[in-house]
Formats: structure tokens, sequence, C-alpha cells
């Protein structure tokens, strides 16, 4: 199965899903989408830095430099209050919009009424 | 919101630490990419693949980075930091420029600061008095009389008992006491106040309490409440003072209140100590005690009303000559912003106000100046796509950056220097202990600071806006001349500067003209060397008249052999008392009565006075002759044309008595701006119970440690008298022109500021002048011009901008100082003199001024100026 492009803007919410799990590094953030998708969505790795700086820059994550597994220097990043909150909203949005477009793409069927 | 917040601060953090937070950015993304190449090679490829593989999966570093960059930024405060930066190099840069015009904003936000601080009060009526409006002094007039804001004692009774058109009253009487703290006996005057007069006055004490109701009688009124002042300076501001002792007049009183640094008191209530009033009254001296009084109106009744209803009041049973003067004399209501001279606050408000718009309009001339000489720089930056907002942008940021200085330097001064400025002009020595750094200060700085930065980047922004983009190019190379629409721009506002010192020169030479006569005013005496020895004999000293003749007699003795002291005399009133007391009732040749004022003098006071003779002779000294000697006012009004020598007249207390006139002195002066009252001299054996002033004749002017020796040796002579007053008639002459001395201080040092700016803004102005028109001036060197020509070329220039600020501020001054006319003193507001003097100060500041440019033009070097062509 080839790769899929990420869809416009939901960059920021799979960051906040994945750091809602615990604080986590940039490349660890990466690793795990590219998991949790189960390398389906293609993500060019680099482009999380700018959306984790946004993010930082608007209040909803907060970094911190900490040691890493295999002891080195990395910046970890850990959702705020507005963060968690914007998580909510975003999912909630997310599942309206797959519901919409869901309804539109699989209209169930008018011959079965009948 | 919250977002907002965040990101600004999040950017700010980044403008800060920018170098730290670069660093960690690209060791984070550097981390990332080995972390990928570990997976890579763990996957089994080669290291240089894997890391080519990595950075293929990461994407472009250096885009990355940039994206991150503008993430983590806000553009328009990026933009905000880099203007401050820039303009704060550029103006570090223009050292001159920005030290000019540093000390020029805060010469005009300090200035006026400091002026509102002291006319605050008078100009926006915030009197710290609650209900100032409804408060208004009692006072009396006669028909011959001026208006006095004093009442005596058995009036006031009856007002209070009488009428009912009043909600309170606050009223204090001063008594002179011998105060004693420590060992040391000081003479001072204790107030003794109405009950409801804190009250009515809004003053609470910062420590300890008011007076209760019960302490308002007598016995039990030891008690005293002190000033901020004397808590300061006799008990070290300690806060244990409450319940300590001062001895006042032989009793021990208890302190019980301090009151507050900044406690502001209406005119007469002003004191150290004050104590509450039991008013008594004393039938032998019905007329005696008097209070200034401060009532305050009942809601809806009117001045007219309460005039009336003071008018209607009856006095009690009184002895002739005491009601007669009671019936003479009409109530007045004076509002207590009319009794302290708003004019004089009104003249020093507008004069800051002038010093101030000099200072805003010398500092946008500078900014325009400095903007024209970067004229190449910012065409320059237009070339190359910079817009003009962005060139605006910098202005206001070098403006605001600058007025935000001057008002820093300004608050500083205001924590540290205020204090001792205002006991300088005011030489209240209260002041000195006052903070100045409130937020009405800093207000007051904050808002003309504002102002300020308004004024200054107005007119250069306004102009950098129209000016064409290829003009400045044209400007900068090789044209003659400068641009007409800048350069009248300049001096317009040269010209305007001029014309406000020359408004607040004319007012400064119009004080200082009044000031003059006041000086050389001919008081009738020389009041050079004299001193007024004043005596309280207290109430419970019972003196009969022939005692305290010789009493006075001995005092005379005693004091005239202190060393220095020529000769000594005693009389009723003193010289130069301030006020004319016009006590006794002369009869007129038309049998009606005039008021007069009859001193009752020792033998030798002419010459202790200085009194000069007219014609007869004085007083001859000899007991039993009943004998005056009248002054020129007396001699007109009674005696018309005739020679009033061996005349006689009669005045009503001494019933039918006919009185030889002996002789005709020159009128003496009671007060610098009144003429001479009607007065006669009698001799002091004929009423001695009246006489209560020493006057004192020295070499020269007394040294401070007389007053001293005098009170010593009335101590010696009797320690029951008060010497309550000690003080050279030089002294109180002076004293006695405070107000006008008091403008004329500060008006002349706003107007010297006033006109330093205006030749700074003048010399800036000629000096660029002349720097954009050097390559002109060379050409016209080359063509055969003279450098005297070049010299007079600039010099006219620069005097014919002066000279249209004349003409301006001469028509300004005369339409404003005449709002100032009460202040002066035999000096018209259109004293041609001051006029004069004024326009020929301007030309000779304004030579000055253009002297340097000129002689820059004239020395023009035409070869170097061909070879930098």
């Amino acid at each position: 199965m080839s790769k899929m492009e990420l869809l416009q803007g939901t960059l920021d919410m799979l960051v906040l899903r994945v750091l809602s799990g615990g604080p986590m590094h940039g490349w660890g953030v990466a690793q795990r989408i590219q998991i949790l998708s189960k390398d389906v969505l293609q993500v060019e790795e680099g482009s999380i830095y700018p959306a984790l700086y946004r993010m930082e820059h608007k209040g909803w994550i907060k970094a911190e430099w900490g040691q890493s597994d295999n002891n080195r220097r990395a910046k970890y990043y850990e959702l705020t209050k507005g963060g968690l909150k914007q998580l909510a909203n975003e999912s909630k949005d997310w599942s309206r919009i797959c519901s919409a477009i869901g309804a539109i793409m699989n209209p169930p069927k008018l011959t079965d009424q009948t | 919101m919250k977002e907002f917040w965040s990101s600004v601060r999040s950017t700010i953090n980044y403008l800060l630490h920018r170098r730290r937070l670069e660093a960690e950015m690209a060791e984070e993304i550097r981390l990332h990419l080995e972390e990928l190449t570990k997976a890579h090679v763990s996957a089994g490829m080669e290291l240089e693949q894997a890391q080519y593989a990595a950075r293929r999966n990461f994407g472009g570093v250096s885009q990355i980075e940039e994206r991150c960059r503008d993430e983590r930024n806000l553009v328009w405060l990026d933009q905000l930091w880099n203007d401050v930066r820039f303009s704060a190099r550029s103006l570090c840069h223009a050292r001159g420029f920005t030290f000019t015009v540093l000390i020029t904003l805060c010469l005009g936000i300090g200035v006026t600061t400091v002026v509102l601080n002291i006319t605050e009060g008078i100009i926006l009526s915030s009197s710290p008095f609650p209900k100032t409006g409804e408060l208004f002094y009692l006072g009396n007039k006669g028909r011959t009389r001026p208006t006095k804001n004093m009442l005596i004692g058995l009036q006031f009774q009856a007002y209070e008992n009488q009428t009912n058109v009043f909600s309170e009253f606050a009223g204090v009487e001063w008594i002179h006491s011998n105060v004693v703290i420590g060992d040391d006996p000081i003479p001072v005057i204790v107030k003794h106040i109405t009950i409801d007069c804190f009250h009515t006055l809004g003053i609470k004490p910062a420590l300890g309490r008011v007076f209760l109701p019960a302490e308002y009688r007598d016995g039990a009124n030891d008690v005293v409440i002190i000033s901020d002042l004397f808590w300061r300076e006799h008990y070290n501001a300690s806060p244990d003072v409450l319940g300590r002792l001062i001895k006042i007049d032989q009793r021990l009183c208890t302190v019980v209140g301090v009151l507050s640094v900044d406690q502001m008191l209406p005119p007469y209530f002003n004191n150290d100590l004050f104590r509450p009033l039991v008013l008594k009254f004393d039938p032998e001296r019905p007329l005696a005690g008097g209070l200034a009084v401060i009532g305050r109106l009942k809601l809806g009744v009117s001045r007219q009303q309460a005039l009336a209803a003071l008018s209607s009041v009856k006095f009690r049973q009184l002895p002739q000559w005491a009601s007669d003067y009671l019936s003479e004399i009409e109530p007045t209501l004076t509002e207590l912003t009319e009794v302290n001279q708003p004019e004089i606050y009104w003249v020093i408000f507008a004069a800051a106000v002038f010093l101030y718009a000099i200072a805003c309009l010398n500092a946008m001339n500078l900014m325009l100046i400095r903007l024209l000489r970067r004229r190449r720089e910012l065409t320059i930056r237009f070339a190359i796509g910079g817009s003009r907002f962005q060139v605006v942008r910098l202005l206001a940021c070098e403006s605001i950056g600058l007025t935000l200085a001057a008002s820093l330097i300004v608050m500083l001064a205001a924590r540290w220097v205020f204090p001792s400025l205002f006991v300088l002009i005011t030489g209240n020595g209260a002041k000195l202990y006052r903070d100045y750094w409130d937020w009405h200060t800093l207000f007051c700085i904050a808002a003309l600071s504002v102002i300020a930065s308004l004024a200054v980047v107005l007119v250069p922004a306004t102009r950098l806006l129209r000016t064409e983009i290829d003009s400045g190019l044209k400007d900068g190379g090789p044209t003659l001349g400068e641009s007409r629409s800048a350069g009248r721009i300049r001096n317009s506002l040269v010209s305007i500067q001029a014309a406000f010192a020359v408004i607040l020169l004319t007012g400064t030479g119009l004080m200082l003209r009044t000031f003059e006569r006041l000086h050389h005013l001919d008081l009738g005496f020389d009041p050079i060397g004299k001193v007024k020895v004043q005596i309280m004999v207290p109430d419970s000293y019972d003196l009969k008249p022939e005692a305290r003749l010789q009493l006075f007699e001995r005092l005379r003795l005693r004091l005239s052999s202190i060393p220095g002291v020529k000769t000594a005399s005693f009389s009723q009133d003193s010289i130069f008392q301030g006020y004319y007391a016009g006590g006794a009732q002369l009869q007129m040749a038309d049998g009606t009565f005039e008021p007069a004022s009859g001193n009752f003098v020792s033998q030798d006071y002419e010459q202790t006075v200085g009194l000069r003779m007219k014609e007869g002779r004085w007083l001859s000294g000899k007991k039993g002759q009943i004998e005056a000697v009248i002054n020129e006012a007396f001699a007109k009004a009674r005696f018309g044309d005739r020679d009033p020598i061996g005349l006689s007249f009669k005045w009503k207390a001494a019933g039918d008595q006919p009185w030889l006139v002996v002789g005709v002195v020159r009128d003496v002066r009671e007060t610098v701006r009144s003429s001479a009252g009607i007065r006669f001299y009698i001799p002091d054996w004929m009423y001695p119970g009246n006489i209560d002033t020493l006057v004192l004749r020295l070499d020269r002017d007394p040294k401070k440690e007389f007053a001293g020796l005098v009170r010593r040796a009335i101590y010696e002579i009797d320690p029951r008298l008060i010497a309550s007053d000690v003080s050279s008639i030089d002294d109180i002459v002076s004293e006695s022109m405070w107000a006008e001395r008091y403008a004329f201080t500060i008006l002349k040092g706003l107007a010297a500021i006033a006109l330093g700016l205006t030749v700074v803004g003048l010399f800036s102005v000629v000096a660029y002048t002349v720097d954009s028109r050097m390559t002109e001036f060379g050409v016209r060197i080359a063509l055969g011009a003279q450098p005297s020509d070049l010299h007079r070329l600039v010099m006219l220039r620069g005097l014919a901008a002066a000279s249209v600020g004349i003409l301006i501020g001469t028509a300004g001054a005369v339409g404003l100082t005449r709002f100032m006319e009460s202040l002066l003193f035999e000096t018209k507001p259109f004293d041609p003199l001051v006029y004069a003097g004024v326009a020929i100060l301007l030309i000779a500041s304004g030579v000055a001024a253009c002297w340097l440019p000129a002689r820059r033009a004239a020395r023009v070097d035409v070869t170097r100026l061909l070879k930098s062509e």
C-alpha cells in the first residue's frame, strides 16, 4: 500500500494527540505518528518542528530540556491545560468532519428502503 | 486572548534570548537527524546512505529552521524591536542632537511639572478642602478701610449665635506665646481653633486625634496639635511624640496630634501649633481678640442672603466708641480662592505653558533638521523599496525614545531634586519633607511627555509623507540652494519660538520694572537699620497706664544700651505696619468725621524712625503741652491749602480738646502699594495704655543674633513680657513684596530658559541652512562674492526669522500682559522701555546664535568644495 499525504491542518491535532500520552521529544513524536498510523501517513519528519514551535508559541504545549533514554540531552514537549482543551475541540471537530464526509461518500442506499 | 499574551511573551523571550534559542533549535534538529540515521543504519544501510536517507526523510533543514523561526516570532514585534534598536543606535551616534533634544525636553517637561505642582490648587480649583465652593472668609470693610478678612471676637460670637446661614465655622485666633521645648524659649504664634475648624477644612491628623469637645473649655484646653514641620524639627519625627508635654506660656500642654506632611491650610490658618479656642468677652476691652473665620454656607443660601443675615446681627450693649466703630463697618464674604492673589499663579502658569511650547517647538525643529540632514539616506531607503510608513515608524521610535528618556530623567528629578527646588522657590521649609514622587506628579510628567512626543513626531512625519522620492536625490546632489518649503517650515517654527520667548521676556521685564519701582520706592523713611520690637503684655498682667509708660521708658533705655543701637523710641503703632489702622475719628472742617490714625509716640520717635519734617517743629516733649505733628495727607485733607502750623483740630475720643499743630512731616507709607493715610503724632503721656512697640535705630542692618539680645534684655527687665516680634523693618518691607518677588523669581528663571532654547533653535536652523548651502556659497565666492557678503547673507537670514518672532511676540505680549496688570506697580503693561529692551535682547541673542554659522559660511573653501564634488 502506498503512503498518503497528510491532510492540511491535521498535523497539530496529531501532535497534540500523541503528546496527550505524556511528555515526548520531537523525534519520539515523529516515530509515534508513524507507528500509530501503521506507516500509512507520510509525514516529512522535519515539519513536526514548525508545528511544535507554533503550539509552544500559542501556549498549548511547553518544552523543557531533559535526559533522553540513551542518556542524551533532548527537548521534551508536554501538553498544557490550553493544549488539552485545544485537543478536545479539534478531535470533536474532526469527528464531525469525518462523519459529514463519510455521509457524502457513502450515502445510505435509497433502494434498500423501498 | 490568552494565546495572544502567550505569543507576545514567547516573542519577547525569543528576541531577548535569540542566540541561545537558535542554538537549541539546531541541536534539536541535529539530534533528530542522528536518530533517523541510526534507525536507517540498524535497518542495514551504509552510514553514508543512511545519512542521505535521513536528510530526505527529514526535509530541507534550513527551510524547516526558517519556518520554525517564523512560527515563534510575531512579525510586528520583531519589526518594533528592530526599529528600537536601530533608532537607539542612530541616536547614540548623533550625540549632539540627542543631547540637545534631551535637555530641551527635560526642561520643558520638568519646569512645567514643577509649575503645575505649585499652581494646580488654584488652576484646577482642586482645593484640598471639602466642597470649597461653599466656603467663605468672613470679614469687614469700612467706608475708607479695605476689606480685612478678620472678625472681632465679639462679632464672631454674634454671628455664630444669631445667624442661621452657615452650617459650620472654622475660626482661628492667634496668640503670641512663649513656647518652651527642653530649655529654649521660642516665641511662637499659637493658633487657637474653634470646635468645627478641622472638620470644616477636612483636616485629619496623621498621628493622634483632633481635640475633643470637652477640651474647648477653660482649664481643659491644655492640649496641642503640632504641624509636621514642628514635629520633624523638634521631635526628630519620633512616633512617640503623642503624650509629650510642651510648655506654652507657663502651661504644660499635651501633644495629642500631628498633622500630615502635605496638610494644606488656607491662608491665616497655617501654623505649627494648634490649641482649642476658648472665647471670652472682656467688657474692659470689647473689641479685643481677632479671628480669621471661614464659614460654610448652608445648602441653597446665596452670598447675598448670607450678607443680609450678617448685617442684621445685633451686638450687646457696648461703650459708645465701640458701637460707633461696629456701626461703621459692614460684613464681607470672600471666596477662599480670592484671598491668595490667584493672578500670580495664572501668570506663572501661562509662562510655564509658553516655555513648554517653546521646548516642544525646539525639539520639533531639531527633529526636522535631523530628518533633512538624512535626506540622502532616506531617499536611498525609498529607492530600494523601503516604505514611507517604515521611516515614519523609525521617526516615531526616535521621538518616543527621546521623550521617554526625558521623562525618566524628570521623574528621577521629581524624586531627588524637586523638594529642594520647591524650597528654593517658595522659601517654605515644610516643602522639603513632602514627597513629590506621587501619582499626581508622575501623571503630569507622563501627560506632558505624550504631548511632547506627538508634537515632535507630527511635523516631520507629515513633511516626510509629502516628499517626492527623487527630490531627495536632487537636493542632496549638486543642485544649488535648498528646498523652499522646508526652509519656510523651519523658519516659521523658529519665529514662533522667538515669539513665545518675547511674550515671556516681556512679562519678566514688566515684573523687573515693578520690582525696581518697589525697591526704589520712597517709603517716607529709610527702612535700613531699623528694628521693630513688638511687646505683648499678657491679659493676666495688670499694668496701669502710668506704670506702662515707665516700663516702656525702662525698656527704651535698656535697649538703647545694646551695642550697635543708636537710638530707641516707643509708640502705639509700628512704622510700616502693613495696614492702615484709621481708628481715630478726625473732625473735618464741615463737622463730619473722617477716619484717621493717631500715633502716641515717645520724644525721640522722629529721630529714631527718621521722619522728615516738612515744616514747623517736632513735639517738644514737655508734659502738659497739648500739641500734635501731622502728616501731609492730614494737612491736605483737614486744612486744604492753608498753612497748618498754629491751627488746631479736634478728634472724637479727645472730646472738645483742641490740638495745636506744631509741625508737618512727610507721609510715611504703611504698605508698598498704598499711599499714606491721614496720620497724626501726639505725645506718649496722653494715652500710654496703647503703647506696645519699640523702634530701634542701628548703625547698620542687624545681625541674626540681635533678636536674641533684645529678647534677653526684655526678659531681664520683666519676664512676664513677650517680645512677640523682633524684626528688621527692611525685612518686613521686602516680605511685603513676596508675591511680586515670587512671580519675578519664577518668571526670571522661565524666561532665561526660554531665551536659551530659542537661541539653540535659531542656531541649529541657521547652521543647517549654511551647511546645505555650502556649495552655493562656494559658487558665489568663485563668481566674485566677498566673504563679508556671505557673512551678511547668513546673519540677515537668521535675524529675519528672529524679527518676525519679535513682531508676533510683541503683538501677543500687548494682548496678554494686561492680565498681569494687578501685579504691576507704577508700570504700564505697555511700558515701551520693556518692549524695546526685549527686542534688543532678542536681536542680540539672534546675532550670537547666527555668528558661528555665518563665520563658517564666510570661510568657505572653494577648492576643497570643488574637489569634494
